[in-house]
């Protein structure tokens, strides 16, 4: 795992506040469970260093799009931020489970191939949008759930932080959005729906139980992330988008074909 | 009707615009309803809300797949796709040690 940038959000810390002591609100869980849940969150640590390579490319493309350098420079940050992710959920697996968990593994990123944009500049736009506007507006939405439905104060206090630095990253590609130039505007407005339908499908394999057994620990069945995902679509990437100026008659269509 | 981040997520972004995205951090208080949107968003709001407002008239038809959408998208941040078959344990006793002496490795946090 990489350093922690020292000029990171936090200054270096994994967290803007130390995670509460909850050793005795875990002594009360069956030790399967803990071992379950450790699981469940050493997972998340390797997806989340996975994503921090998806904002080193979104940094990237960025800078060759010439983007406003707030912008910029939160993409730079989001890089730190996942590694702080990492760090976090690592530490939150091995406080479930009792003792040190071993680091999670490496993911392979394989970024989407959008072969059919018509340039290198167009490709950059569409990797922004599709990262930040759809996948860490999805991330947020399903992390406000998470936060939502969570009673325990160590999921409650993680999911806090995660979700504070998720709607940043979501910014990124609203601000972006906001300010994009008119040509790449236009290659957006073309790739609505397939920005939608595939950073969807990829959310929609998150599944983690069906029933309620684990959402007071931050993990909501599985109906009630679809209607998280669904409700992001709906009511906050459509009207997201007439907001920035594009038009989303055909992206409120497809939506409402997903209910 | 409007998501709860809707204010918060698009409506704030152009916070981010260089300024260098030093943002506001979220508390862990009671969930409260969405803030007052930034200065000279209402008439956005207002804008957004016709537009909410607009009946789409336009039929539903299938033009065929777009392969576009085939494609894969960006990986999330919360996929549950490891694991683990050998266990996430981190320690292991120390090789050559007398009395099972165990080394663990630390875990990154705070």
């Amino acid at each position: 795992m990489s350093a922690l940038a020292a000029n990171g959000r936090w200054n270096g810390a994994v967290t803007s506040r130390p995670l509460p002591d909850t050793r005795d609100e875990l002594a009360e869980l069956a030790p399967a469970l803990r071992e379950h849940l450790a699981r469940i969150w050493l997972s998340q640590a390797a997806t989340e260093a996975r994503v921090a390579g998806s904002f080193t490319i979104v940094h990237r493309a960025l800078l060759d799009l010439g983007a406003d350098r707030g912008i910029v420079a939160t993409a730079q940050r989001a890089i730190d931020d996942e590694h702080r992710h990492t760090a976090l959920c690592r530490d939150v697996a091995a406080r479930y489970f009792g003792a040190p968990v071993i680091a999670p593994p490496v993911l392979e990123l394989v970024p989407p191939r959008h072969e059919l944009a018509p340039s290198v500049e167009a490709r950059q736009a569409l990797w922004v949008v599709g990262q930040c506007a759809f996948n860490e507006t999805f991330a947020s939405a399903y992390l406000s759930l998470c936060h939502e439905r969570a009673e325990t104060k160590l999921a409650r206090a993680a999911l806090r932080e995660l979700l504070s630095d998720e709607i940043d990253h979501a910014r990124i590609g609203w601000a972006y959005l906001d300010s994009m130039p008119s040509h790449l505007a236009a290659v957006v407005q073309d790739w609505l729906v397939p920005l939608a339908e595939s950073n969807l499908r990829e959310w929609r394999k998150v599944r983690l139980v069906e029933d309620e057994s684990l959402a007071k620990h931050g993990i909501p069945p599985a109906p009630a992330v679809e209607d998280a995902l669904l409700s992001a679509v709906t009511d906050l990437i459509v009207p997201g988008m007439a907001h920035v100026g594009l038009d989303p008659t055909a992206l409120a269509r497809w939506s409402r074909m997903q209910h | 009707m409007s998501h709860r981040l809707l204010p918060t997520i698009v409506f704030a972004s152009s916070s981010l615009l260089a300024c260098g995205g030093q943002l506001d951090a979220i508390t862990d208080g009671p969930d409260a309803p969405p803030g007052p949107p930034p200065d000279g968003a209402a008439d956005v709001i207002a804008r957004d809300a016709a537009i909410d407002a607009t009946p789409d008239v336009a039929p539903i038809t299938d033009a065929g797949p777009d392969v576009r959408s085939c494609e894969g998208g960006w990986p999330t941040t919360k996929g549950q796709i490891c694991t683990f078959d050998a266990g996430i344990a981190c320690c292991s006793p120390a090789i050559g040690q007398d009395g099972g002496e165990v080394i663990c490795c630390a875990t990154g946090g705070q």
